[in-house]
């Protein structure tokens, strides 16, 4: 009887973990089959194209793509984590003028779409002469409003002031304590903001598309748009692209799913 | 609620204190753009003053150009004919879609970032894209070029509404229409492309011979595989300007092809592909359609790489359409105002559309040059074949009895969100298959007040 | 504790420290931007025309953007269309299966992880593979449906405007559906035990114990999922655009019944026609109504939450 009834919450859950799969499961379908094969629609099979189709894209550069998305949002990650770190320690430790102001400010900027600046943004980017640069894609996130709220609810929670107090009677600079006591002990949160920072910057189709050009520039998801021209026909390599775009991104995240399914859920829960 | 006054009142302020650092950035930038602006102009009066750009350039010559572009044969054939010729000369390809060539351009001009010193133009969007503050008037020193050496019908889809030349076609893009001879013959008792001419002189007659082939066959073969495409070729034999001042001639241009593409709907002979998917590229391997609109870059681009058994049985033929033929695509090559060295880009354009060295590249990937003198210095170059073609002579079909019967219309600005709209109401055709003629056309004119709210559509 | 920082004179301008270069990084590149924009959306700035005739023309854009601009309206309605569709069956959807995954604790981790995939997957991949999936001729879903004989003949999803619209709501749901779940179930996670136990041994039946315990427990959480979800939809951009990026596809979809207010903003700024200044104002017509909608939805909850204390 309890077997019975732990089936019925299975199933409906087995379901939709199916349903979440299958696109990517048609995908890798895809990589592996010649154009004339998807053409005749069957992919439930593997076919056996899977090298073929991969040489023509890393032929095509899409490696490249690769490394500029990997290091613009990591240096993305990094800069926002320090930043809005700081700037929660300033708001959550201190009692200063202003502090009320800030914080509300802060958190009313998260409600602005920040497509709004987008046209000023790249016009600001081409007067500074950082067009088809990655500076412009990183730079917007030393500003992230979200960060220093992420950080500051939950430096709220789990940092004890007397901690910093006692620091303080040893005769610890407030750098120093902010560096060698607060941010360790916020470690699970900067992880999880360096996380999303990260995969955001990744996702991001919008920006990078109005301030890249060059061809050499372009993170993955220009270059998974470039490639309905570069491949017009050859949906074989669409598909590899796709999937080499797609699949080892997931599988980090998977392997991190740990902090990362816990961040995702603290911003919620806690704020 | 409070809260909530507190977060806008922070907003406002901070908005406020930033309108001041914002004034002062602003004077500052313009200056700066002012200036650049001058540098680049001393740069290209020394070019033209130490250059003569008639004489072609010295063989060791070296120099790198950029391009961006979306027809990778086109540009190998033509750089590497190119580089055979000036062998330190270099070339950087990015590829781009032809639909997004408009809104790189602009962004590039609008954020002030380099350009392609060789710059592409897709003749869906060309008109706008000719108005973009990028270009080099070809026709003016230091290119002087004479738009006499190209084919008179291109002459209008070459120049902006100034007047100026601002790029020349890679090649000329005559569409007629291409059939399947195993199915005429089966169908129509021939597959001589004069015969079968003699029987489609227009498309009432063809929508009759559609229909007994959708009897004869049970429905299992067509007459053409989609209406987008039956319908593009239809709307553009028309040869008249879509646009005169700020009227948009909707009903005496398309109310034409709107009703004959419903005729074909409702007869059954047109197939429901959407064109450029999968299902209508895989078509042209199927034998199910008879017909389809076919341009010279078809030929290598939709029918040889989808139609692997016609390499051996040489099952096709090209015939002109009925009621005239079609300037189908087009892409044309200028020189970017910024372009770092003009000579050579120039030399690059004389080389791939003017000269007989050009056009015999072309001719290696059955295209034809839109020159005219490349023709007259080797005859050679009138005639191409493709073996899906058995021996039919496309490159003189093309020549001699497309091309003659072609309308070519002028270009307009807002032509590319016509043509736009226009797609949007062949899907909806295509899907509702109860919506009359009339109702397309109103819906059209809907579509067009929506989008172009400055013209009046007639 | 205040008396603590307030002797130690030198901490005081410490915050200030911290907070700079996030305030600098905050100025120079969102708020300088930000009304920057706006001063743009007061110009008739058209790329084609060139920076050099650029005027101020006031507040003329927004003029005929409120007035005028139909398809601004048409894009409006879309957007308000998918949300009021795809945000309760994703509340719902997410609120059920957590409730469900809560009680397989030991599996729990696997399928979370699973169901999160679709969230985190580059959304311009996303587009595309959608495009594939739901082509009418050569798509898996329709031959799927053939083959299991639900239907005789494939349907045209991205060819007709509902379709189409349902295709985008399939998308935005596999695509959020597993990160409602996960916010859900930390949530549960949160709810104390004996309160549950407690309602049990009073008899309460286990619906009574998710409506009466459960659901309340849950409600900032579940107003937080609506607000965020509210702002992201007036976003939404990536997934329908690269949906209908084929060829002869027009902007928005069939019928434009799948164009979004981003989308409009985009094609107005750089794809089918350049105007910049009409972009811009585009940009802050759309800032304009989700502030107006997000004041409107605060309000809602907070009355609720007065009345019901």
């Amino acid at each position: 009887m309890i077997k019975l009834k732990k089936l019925l919450f299975i199933i409906p859950l087995l379901v939709i973990s199916v349903i979440s799969l299958i696109p990517f499961y048609f995908i890798i379908s895809m990589a592996t089959h010649s154009t004339s094969e998807i053409y005749q629609g069957n992919l439930l099979m593997f076919g056996g194209k899977l090298v073929e189709n991969i040489q023509t894209i890393i032929e095509g550069g899409f490696l490249r793509y690769y490394w500029n998305s990997f290091y613009t949002a990591s240096i993305s990650g990094i800069l926002c984590v320090f930043i809005s770190a700081m700037a929660a320690y300033a708001l959550t430790i201190y009692r200063f003028k202003g502090r009320e102001f800030l914080s509300n400010f802060i958190l009313a900027s998260m409600m602005i779409p920040g497509q709004i600046s987008l046209i000023g943004y790249t016009i600001e980017m081409k007067n500074l002469n950082l067009i088809n640069t990655h500076i412009p894609l990183i730079l917007v996130w030393g500003a992230s409003a979200y960060g220093v709220f992420f950080i500051t609810q939950y430096l709220k929670n789990s940092l004890p002031k007397e901690l910093i107090e006692s620091a303080r009677i040893d005769g610890s600079g407030e750098f120093r304590t902010f560096i060698s006591i607060a941010m360790p002990m916020i470690r699970p949160a900067i992880g999880t903001l360096f996380m999303l920072v990260f995969l955001w910057s990744w996702n991001n189709f919008l920006m990078p598309s109005t301030v890249l050009t060059q061809s050499n520039k372009f993170t993955i998801p220009l270059g998974i748009q470039t490639l309905a021209t570069a491949y017009t026909q050859d949906w074989g390599a669409r598909g590899a692209a796709l999937a080499i775009a797609v699949l080892p991104i997931l599988i980090i995240f998977s392997i991190g799913s740990k902090y990362f399914i816990k961040g995702l859920a603290a911003g919620a829960v806690k704020g | 609620m409070k809260k909530s006054i507190n977060k806008i009142a922070a907003l406002a302020i901070a908005m406020t204190m930033a309108a001041g650092l914002i004034a002062g950035c602003s004077t500052k930038n313009s200056e700066s753009t002012d200036s650049d602006k001058s540098v680049t102009q001393e740069g290209s009066n020394e070019t033209v003053s130490s250059d003569d750009y008639s004489q072609p350039l010295p063989e060791d010559y070296e120099g790198t150009l950029t391009m961006w572009g979306w027809d990778d044969p086109y540009y190998k054939a033509v750089t590497d004919a190119f580089m055979k010729k000036y062998p330190n000369v270099k070339f950087e390809y990015t590829p781009m879609a032809n639909g997004d060539t408009l809104q790189k351009y602009q962004t590039a001009l609008a954020t002030g970032t380099e350009l392609p010193d060789v710059a592409w133009s897709i003749i869906d969007s060309r008109a706008k894209v000719f108005e973009l503050d990028m270009w080099e008037d070809l026709s003016h020193a230091p290119y002087n070029f004479d738009i006499s050496e190209v084919y008179e019908y291109l002459h209008p889809k070459m120049v902006n509404s100034k007047g100026q030349v601002c790029g020349i076609e890679q090649s000329l893009c005559p569409a007629g229409i291409a059939y399947r001879k195993d199915l005429a013959k089966e169908y129509f008792g021939t597959d001589d492309p004069k015969e079968l001419e003699k029987m489609f002189p227009d498309w009432k007659s063809f929508i009759a011979k559609g229909q007994e082939v959708y009897e004869k066959s049970g429905g299992t073969i067509y007459m053409w595989p989609g209406l987008a495409d039956a319908q593009q070729f239809i709307r553009e034999q028309g040869g008249k300007t879509w646009i005169d001042g700020t009227v948009i001639k909707v009903t005496e241009n398309f109310q034409r092809s709107l009703n004959l593409t419903c005729e074909f709907r409702d007869t059954n002979i047109v197939d429901k592909l959407e064109a450029w998917t999968p299902a209508w590229y895989a078509s042209f391997g199927e034998g199910k359609h008879i017909f389809a609109g076919c341009a010279t870059w078809s030929v290598p681009f939709t029918i040889e790489p989808n139609d692997p058994e016609g390499e051996t049985t040489g099952h096709w033929g090209l015939m002109n359409a009925p009621e005239g033929n079609i300037s189908w695509g087009g892409t044309t090559l200028g020189i970017s105002k910024t372009c770092k060295d003009k000579r050579l880009a120039w030399e690059f354009i004389r080389f791939a559309t003017l000269s007989t060295e050009g056009a015999k590249a072309l001719n290696s990937i059955g295209l034809l040059t839109s020159a005219i003198k490349p023709y007259e210095e080797a005859p050679e170059l009138k005639s191409f074949k493709s073996k899906w073609f058995g021996d039919q002579d496309l490159g003189a079909y093309f020549l001699d009895e497309i091309i003659p019967n072609i309308k070519s219309r002028n270009m307009n600005l807002d032509d590319n969100v016509v043509h736009e709209t226009l797609n949007l109401i062949s899907t909806t055709l295509n899907n509702d298959r109860n919506m009359t003629a009339d109702q397309a056309m109103a819906k059209l004119k809907e579509e067009l007040e929506m989008k172009l709210p400055d013209y009046t559509v007639e | 504790m205040k008396r603590a920082y307030g002797k130690v004179k030198s901490i005081q301008k410490w915050p200030y420290l911290f907070l700079l270069p996030y305030l600098g990084f905050y100025f120079m590149f969102f708020i300088y931007p930000t009304i920057y924009s706006f001063m743009i959306s007061l110009t008739n700035w058209d790329s084609v025309a060139g920076e050099a005739n650029r005027k101020f023309v006031g507040f003329a854009n927004y003029v005929r953007l409120f007035t005028q601009d139909k398809l601004f309206y048409k894009s409006l309605g879309n957007t308000f269309l998918f949300m009021i569709i795809y945000i309760p069956i994703l509340i719902l959807g997410g609120l059920l299966l957590a409730v469900l995954l809560y009680k397989l604790r030991k599996t729990s981790r696997l399928f979370q992880t699973i169901n999160v995939l679709p969230y985190i997957t580059t959304p311009v991949a996303i587009g595309i593979i959608f495009s594939f999936l739901f082509d009418w001729s050569t798509g898996i879903v329709n031959n799927v449906l053939i083959q299991i004989g639900i239907l005789t003949e494939g349907i045209n999803w991205l060819g007709s405007g509902t379709m189409a619209r349902l295709v985008v709501i399939i998308l935005i749901i596999w695509k959020n559906v597993g990160y409602y779940l996960l916010i859900y179930l930390a949530g549960l996670s949160t709810i104390p035990e004996e309160i549950s136990e407690a309602a049990k041994v009073d008899g309460a039946n286990s619906f009574q114990v998710f409506w009466k315990i459960t659901v309340p427990f849950l409600k900032p959480i579940t107003i937080f999922l609506l607000l965020t979800s509210i702002i992201s939809g007036f976003q939404l951009f990536d997934e329908p655009y690269l949906l209908f990026s084929n060829i002869n596809s027009s902007i928005g979809g069939p019928d434009r019944s799948c164009l979004t207010l981003m989308i409009y903003f985009f094609d107005q700024t750089f794809k089918s026609s350049t105007r910049l200044g009409y972009g811009a104002a585009v940009s802050y017509g759309i800032f304009v109504i989700v502030l107006i909608v997000s004041i409107i939805v605060s309000k809602i909850i907070n009355r609720k939450e007065e009345t019901e204390e």
